[in-house]
């Protein structure tokens, strides 16, 4: 009896913290979805609307049809390996003269507005068999095949999940060490001492980066091991995961930076929060926030990204990191990525500091 | 008297400050102004939300003053807080606020460090405090494990492990045995010999009237009466008969 007293008593004091109950029930409900929806994202636009550009040099009957198809643009290309490593055009349609209906279609198996035109027109080919008449397509993919999926699997959950690591593993560190202290009441015998606030809170951002930063490198060897454990969970065919030396260090930058900027703002959030409880809580959004930006790196073609996607905050990130899980790391997504991230975190650094001086934030009731 | 001996010997000068929080229509301290000298323990007296706590956050630069000034040691509590921080020690009332994951030892040598004392000369001032606040036998135990008496005590060797010229005291011995008291009030005591300008904020009157040389008796945040404490209880048979009247005569006007 006793037992459901005090369930009774404890539920009717979660039920009334608005706050507790919208992010222990409202963030979570976003979470998946979002992190699915960033997955379908990167795994496919899903845009029906999207016209792809196929180079090809088939005439009469077969030309008209592509033409009228509403999402085939045929066009004429000279070097097509060339374009479609550029993003000139998405595949080319190539006549076997040997063979009677039977067609190449060349595409880039590394980039998936590429994969999906292959995919449609191959489709729409094979729609056009009839008993008599097969017509046969022979994909040409213009990577090994396996290497190419382990890189695209790497390149969808590598931001995910990386961005759910650097942004879930500081954050009850961070909470701990500022609103903790004032938990403990330590908080204002440590800022009446002779150390200003700006390198306390310095001193305390270091920290959390570095245990945020082992915390994600565990989590992370963690699901390294999973796969090799049970690659079977991860994917039906076995894929050829490897990534350079290059590659690898970049995502271990970019993930400080990552544990850095994320710290930052959760050490501010921690200034201004009145427990650690309350801190962890108030910290929770910022993982939604972190999942809007995968999605809009991974929704987005690399060939034809509009130009300031490097510079949008977060998504650049997001995006140097698909470029390298894919192995193939581009200075004009990385570089900006880096230095910008080294601005957010200083930028996000000084707000931390800010906090810190306000006696709005340290004395909150 | 140059500026240096003038806050040579007016360590603290507060004049006129004020603290109004946002929200709240009262002023938690008003127009307070009070002068506080080497060797000597001035008493905040008050009850419970008269204004003791405020002062004191005020003067350890916790919190800016609405109005008003303060000077400690020469330094300007608005202008110059860091200097200011670095002159002072202060011990805050209720929860001692230490590591509980940490030593004693290791308290009281990272606030040390955050006061800018080299390791040799912290360790030597550690065996001092360690040796005059009898705690040798659990400065090396964790301070999750330490009793109230044990926590309070180390609370304070944290704030007097500088050396420090002004010491803001809130409440030291609070919620104490009458042995672990008695060793806090020595030493206090001691560092008043040592020259050091004490603010000591309390509600026990009978603690204050036997240790402090003057006396401050807060109520609604203004100063009902203030001076030294023969010129405090002139006319009352003690201190609380004076802490009494002045505060209820203000209470029913």
């Amino acid at each position: 009896m006793r037992v459901n007293f005090i369930l009774k008593k404890e539920l009717t004091d979660i039920l009334r913290d608005k706050r507790t109950l919208i992010i222990s029930v409202l963030v979570p409900l976003l979470l998946f979805p979002m992190v699915f929806f960033s997955m379908r994202g990167m795994t496919g636009s899903g845009n029906t609307s999207e016209v792809f550009r196929i180079s090809t040099q088939v005439q009469g009957q077969l030309r008209e049809i592509l033409g009228d198809d509403p999402k085939i643009f045929p066009t004429n290309s000279d070097n097509t390996k060339q374009e479609i490593r550029d993003g000139t055009i998405d595949a080319a349609l190539k006549v076997r003269h040997d063979k009677r209906a039977t067609y190449r279609l060349l595409y880039d198996n590394m980039d998936r507005r590429s994969i999906e035109a292959a995919s449609h027109l191959a489709a729409l080919l094979k729609s056009m068999n009839t008993p008599a008449d097969q017509i046969q397509v022979d994909m040409m993919p213009m990577h090994p095949v396996k290497k190419a999926e382990g890189w695209l699997f790497l390149s969808t959950i590598v931001p995910i999940f990386l961005f759910i690591f650097c942004c879930s593993c500081p954050l009850p560190i961070a909470a701990d060490i500022s609103a903790g202290e004032k938990e403990r009441k330590s908080l204002e015998p440590l800022l009446s001492t002779g150390t200003s606030r700006t390198v306390i809170i310095l001193g305390k951002l270091q920290a959390v980066t570095i245990a945020g930063f082992f915390s994600v490198a565990a989590f992370s060897l963690g699901l390294v091991i999973s796969y090799y454990l049970s690659p079977s969970v991860f994917t039906e065919n076995s894929m050829n995961f490897s990534l350079s030396l290059w590659s690898g260090s970049i995502i271990i930058i970019l993930a400080v930076i990552l544990t850095m900027i994320f710290s930052a703002i959760e050490i501010a959030v921690g200034v201004f929060a009145r427990s650690s409880r309350e801190a962890q809580l108030m910290g929770m959004p910022i993982l939604v926030i972190s999942m809007t930006a995968v999605y809009l790196a991974g929704a987005v073609s690399l060939k034809t990204m509009p130009a300031y996607y490097p510079h949008l905050p977060l998504v650049n990130i997001a995006l140097a990191l698909r470029t390298c899980a894919m192995d193939m790391p581009r200075v004009d997504i990385v570089l900006p990525a880096i230095l910008w991230g080294m601005v957010y975190g200083g930028v996000v650094s000084v707000l931390a500091v800010f906090m810190s001086h306000r006696e709005w934030a340290i004395f909150r009731t | 008297m140059g500026a240096t001996g003038l806050s040579e010997t007016r360590r603290i000068m507060v004049n006129g400050i004020s603290k109004k929080f946002k929200g709240n229509a009262v002023f938690a301290v008003d127009n307070l102004s009070f002068v506080c000298r080497p060797g000597e323990i001035t008493g905040l007296l008050g009850e419970n939300g008269a204004g003791k706590t405020t002062t004191l956050r005020i003067l350890s630069t916790m919190l800016k003053p609405s109005s008003g000034s303060a000077v400690i040691c020469g330094h300007d509590v608005r202008k110059n807080p860091s200097r200011v921080r670095r002159s002072i020690a202060v011990l805050f009332g209720g929860i001692p606020g230490l590591y509980d994951r940490l030593t004693g030892r290791e308290n009281i040598l990272y606030f040390a460090g955050l006061n800018g004392i080299t390791e040799g000369s912290a360790s030597a001032r550690l065996e001092e405090l360690v040796h005059m606040l009898d705690m040798a036998e659990y400065i090396d135990r964790r301070a999750g494990t330490f009793s109230t008496g044990m926590l309070q005590k180390t609370a304070i060797a944290r704030t007097l492990i500088h050396d420090p010229q002004v010491l803001l005291l809130d409440e030291p011995a609070a919620g104490l045995d009458m042995g672990s008291s008695r060793i806090i009030y020595d030493a206090i005591n001691h560092y008043r010999t040592q020259g050091k300008t004490i603010i000591l904020s309390s509600h026990d009157i009978g603690v204050a009237s036997g240790l402090c040389d003057n006396a401050i008796i807060l109520h609604g945040g203004h100063s009902v009466v203030q001076g030294t404490m023969e010129e405090v209880i002139t006319g009352f048979s003690s201190l609380e008969e004076a802490f009494m009247e002045y505060t209820e005569n203000r209470i029913t006007g």
